[in-house]
């Protein structure tokens, strides 16, 4: 307290001088509304950067996405797709918050200046993160949220049906905002102010959400969705919202880049069996893009003795004995090995790493090198891609929830993932050609969705919040873990907010039923598995 | 002489304006394009200056020539409307709030007494001592933040609510501890690890104590004969308690004799104590929950056990369940065939989230300061052009007393500032120092 009063009586000061001074005082108020006009662009440039380095670290980083959607292992000693992780609550939810107000403040800054076009593409973002924070809780503080400055510290969660209803409505606002404004698009890095971009980026949003909630909605959003597949959408890899990493800092270059990471992230993350197997069964050309061989394989099966080198490592052989490991399973001659399900401890167990104080398992393939650059053209940091948007219409056209040719969209989808990837044409013929749409409903929204899970490798978040809706692919809900109990389905709500905004938390979770990581939210709570 | 005062002071203070806007700044560029950044917190649009009112009374006497002084001041001090940034769900928008928090009220004495009983032209010996003692309390809060707890240092926890003494610690996690029947007050073990059962539900975090003192003491005394002189600073602190996070880092480093042996009130046994307990044959364990796991940690010779319940494993009771009657729990450690044992740095290793096992006593008595000082004759100083000086043998921190025996000052955990105070953070003990002193007056 001292020192505060120390700062109050030096601002008191400070105040007698400069007031008197009339002159400066003016030029002040010249240079204020300068920067009032230009600071709506450097806000619209902060939250660009900071939802898309979000977005995308959560997409390919966290386990709670990816690892359960099987794309990768963890190398740890506990499996961090168990119930038992997902049964912690997170801390907070203060980093996607702090994106929404970030948004909100670049809203407030662009009106008072009159600039619809900003504030239109700040609300695109801003409906971006809801619907991510929505579609993991479910319930979220929503209309009352960032409302701190008017002394609203306790807002109310809104029901998820009232979220995605009022989140649509902004999306459809801000495509006619964009669509009728003249003024310009300044700080837009991600589309470099082509508004066209952003009614296709509002456009996508929308299917995206529309296919999610469509039985939630009980299927009366089908005129909507018509509508929506028939505006401007990403349909083209061109129009991605996507934004290419500078590579020169830690703070602007790819998630798992040395700058960033250290390289470590990469190299403790091992594809799993269940996603590499399917990639090599179908030849898909990607697997080569996506995925390298493993350091050091088994070798040959007649050269035993390295079962031999094995008996060496203390802790490998006891737990392979304890969980019952047959050796002969054992992938020998094989270079391109995933990490199994049902082996902990991964480090240890199914190989041989560099020794202690860094996570690798060379008996296990890893990600292939462009993943450890701080720049690669194929690595962006991405919020939407026209594959999705494609595998979207393809699930709609096949359910008969819109018109149109779901082979059509299917192939479309494949198509944009792969050059996506910087697959040859030619290889993407011939994939196309040996996997074509299956007949029979059942096979080809099986094949629609599984393909779907393949492009939506490093956008983890929507795999995951996809397989809750469809049980495609089924491999993921085979995970042994998942087998005895419900598969883990929401988040439970973050410990901080629960315990300082109770009475509105309570009233969520008396909706809900429980707050635990198998509840069924609204979106989920309508819809039958594929299969 | 006697002299009787009292008197009410009052100071209040606001907060600078422009605190409740948004505030931006530049972090960086991206592919050449400025990157803008939003700053700023919250304040609550009706927040009222923070006033605070000193209430004093007091009594200065002084007798016999001064060689009597004695002063008595009792004061309370209210300070109302205190203005602080309290943390707040990140659904707002914002983190913090600044806002009226609330009053705290203190209340205190404080006494000083100077003798002077021996002074003739050659000699003098004068004794001073001062006490002082005070309680803050909470008195008013804002009731949206009834009861809220605070994270502290080294998983302590304080309580905002309203009759709450400033000071009072808490453990996040309580001990999960039997309610009734012959065990009440036992802590209750895991059923499939023996450990303390975690928990960290508000209504079962254990009170640690209040960091601060029940009264401070300070002493000097100086003796003067002729141009020498001798004086003497000594402190007493009674009361009060300390977390110690140096001492969880040295018992889990095994650094420490408790990590060793237990101290009988946690856990028992260790390799050095009686020479370690042997570990029971296998044949003989009677759960086989607890054969599992004794044979997995290898029956080494090395035992410890948690001092503590659990539920019987034969049974269907839950394993949590407080108020079973009493042949439902298993006393660990009262016989060697039911008891899980665990090697000793396992043990320790448990005790890391509970600072209940290393919140101390913080009285103490220390000898601060001893000095012997001889004054230069100013006709010898005169000479070396100097109006005066002296010559000192100094000796600082000479004695250390702790009431828990430790040998850690407890004045440690109270040196920073801010929000440490009451938790010792591996700070560096206070220096024994011995040494001429040199003075001169030009």
């Amino acid at each position: 307290m001292k020192k505060y009063k120390i700062y109050s009586l030096l601002f008191i000061l400070l105040m007698s001088f400069s007031c008197s001074d009339q002159f400066r005082k003016e030029q002040l108020e010249m240079a204020e509304d300068v920067n009032r006009l230009t600071t709506p662009a450097y806000l619209l440039s902060g939250s660009i950067v900071r939802i898309a380095n979000f977005y995308q670290e959560k997409g390919v980083n966290d386990d709670k996405f990816n690892a359960i959607m099987l794309y990768y292992q963890q190398l740890f000693s506990v499996k961090s797709q168990s119930h038992e992780e997902f049964a912690k609550a997170p801390d907070n939810w203060g980093t996607e918050y702090k994106l929404l107000y970030d948004t909100q403040a670049g809203i407030n800054e662009a009106e008072a200046v009159g600039f619809v076009s900003t504030v239109a593409a700040q609300r695109i973002l801003q409906c971006l993160i809801f619907e991510y924070l929505s579609d993991i809780y479910g319930d979220i503080p929503y209309s009352e949220a960032l409302n701190g400055r008017e002394g609203d510290i306790k807002p109310k969660f809104d029901m998820q049906e009232d979220i995605y209803t009022g989140l649509m409505k902004t999306l459809d606002e801000a495509a006619i905002t964009l669509g009728s404004s003249s003024d310009e698009l300044d700080g837009d890095l991600l589309f470099g102010g082509d508004k066209q971009s952003w009614i296709r980026f509002a456009n996508s949003l929308k299917i995206r959400m529309l296919i999610r909630s469509y039985d939630a909605f009980g299927g009366s959003k089908q005129s909507e969705l018509q509508a929506a597949a028939n505006a401007l959408i990403i349909d083209n890899n061109d129009f991605n919202a996507a934004l290419a990493f500078e590579g020169t800092a830690a703070n602007n270059s790819w998630i798992w880049g040395p700058a960033r990471s250290g390289g470590e992230e990469m190299t403790r993350r091992k594809p799993s069996a269940p996603f590499l197997d399917l990639l090599k069964v179908n030849s898909d050309p990607r697997l080569l893009t996506w995925i390298a061989p493993a350091l050091e394989p088994w070798g040959d099966v007649d050269n035993s003795y390295i079962l031999e080198d094995y008996y060496a490592y203390p802790y490998g052989i006891n737990m392979l004995d304890s969980i019952g490991q047959d050796y002969g399973d054992f992938p020998f001659g094989e270079a391109y090995v995933g990490a199994p399900l049902t082996v902990a401890s991964l480090e240890y167990v199914y190989g041989e790493g560099p020794g202690s104080g860094s996570y690798d398992n060379y008996k296990l393939s890893s990600y292939t090198s462009i993943f450890v650059e701080d720049a690669n053209d194929l690595l962006k940091a991405t919020m939407f891609e026209a594959s999705e948007v494609s595998f979207c219409l393809a699930e709609a056209a096949q359910r008969g929830w819109i018109t149109g040719n779901a082979s059509t969209y299917y192939e479309a989808g494949i198509t944009q993932n792969m050059e996506r990837w910087g697959i040859a044409n030619g290889d993407i013929l011939t994939y196309l050609g040996a996997n074509p749409l299956p007949a029979g409903n059942t096979d080809a929204l099986t094949a629609i969705l599984t393909e779907k899970w393949k492009s939506l490798f490093t956008q983890g978040h929507q795999s995951w919040f996809e397989y809750r809706r469809t049980g495609i692919p089924t491999v993921v809900g085979d995970d042994p873990d998942y087998v005895a109990l419900p598969f883990p389905s929401r988040w439970r709500y973050p410990t901080y907010e629960v315990d300082n905004n109770t009475e509105n938390a309570n009233e969520a979770v008396a909706r809900l039923g429980e707050d635990t990581q198998t509840a069924k939210i609204w979106i989920i709570s309508n819809t039958t598995p594929v299969k | 002489m006697l002299k009787l005062r009292g008197g009410v002071a009052q100071v209040g203070y606001g907060i600078p304006t422009y605190l409740n806007v948004d505030n931006y700044g530049f972090s960086s560029t991206w592919n050449g394009t400025t990157v803008g950044t939003v700053y700023g917190s919250v304040v609550n649009p009706e927040i009222l200056p923070e006033v605070n009112t000193t209430y004093e009374a007091g009594i200065d006497s002084r007798f016999f020539d001064s060689r009597v002084n004695f002063n008595f001041t009792v004061f309370q001090k209210v300070h109302a409307n205190q203005i602080q940034d309290i943390p707040i769900v990140s659904s707002s928008g914002f983190s913090s709030y600044r806002t009226n928090i609330g009053t705290v009220t203190s209340d205190g004495i404080e006494l000083a007494l100077t003798l002077v009983p021996v002074r003739t032209q050659d000699w003098e010996w004068s004794v001073s001592a001062n006490f002082t003692k005070y309680v803050a309390t909470i008195t008013e809060l804002d009731p949206a933040f009834t009861e809220k707890w605070i994270g502290y240092g080294d998983g302590s926890m304080l309580r905002l609510k309203e009759g709450e003494e400033i000071g009072s610690m808490y453990a996040e996690e309580g001990f999960w501890r039997v309610q009734s029947g012959m065990y009440k007050g036992q802590i209750m073990l895991k059923p499939d690890t023996g450990t303390p059962i975690e928990n960290d539900d508000p209504d079962n975090r254990d009170y640690l104590g209040n960091m601060n003192p029940e009264f401070m003491m300070g002493f000097t005394t100086q003796l003067k004969y002729k141009s020498f002189s001798l004086s003497m600073v000594m402190s007493y602190r009674n009361g009060g308690v300390y977390v110690s996070e140096t001492a969880k880092r040295m018992n889990d480093d095994g650094k420490t004799p408790w990590s060793l042996s237990g101290d009988g009130n946690y856990w028992e046994g260790g390799r050095s104590h009686n020479g370690g307990y042997a570990w029971p044959d296998p044949n003989n364990v009677a759960y086989d929950v607890v054969r599992e796991y004794n044979e997995a940690n290898g029956f080494l010779n090395e035992a410890s056990y948690w001092n503590g319940v659990y539920v019987d494993p034969t049974t269907d009771y839950d394993s949590q369940d407080r108020n079973l009657s009493d042949d439902a729990y298993v006393l660990n450690g009262q016989d060697p065939n039911t008891t899980w044992y665990a090697v000793v740095n396992k043990i320790v290793g448990n005790t890391w989230d509970f600072p209940q096992t290393r919140t101390f006593d913080a009285t103490y008595f220390k000898i601060r300061d001893i000095s012997l000082t001889y004054d230069i004759p100013k006709t010898i100083a005169a000479k070396i052009k100097m109006q005066a000086a002296s010559v000192s043998f100094i000796g600082r921190n000479l004695y250390l007393w702790t009431k828990s025996g430790r040998n850690e000052d407890p004045e440690t955990a109270f040196s920073g500032s801010g929000t440490t105070q009451g938790v010792a953070h591996y700070t560096l003990p206070s220096v024994r120092q011995l040494g001429f002193k040199l003075n001169l007056t030009f």
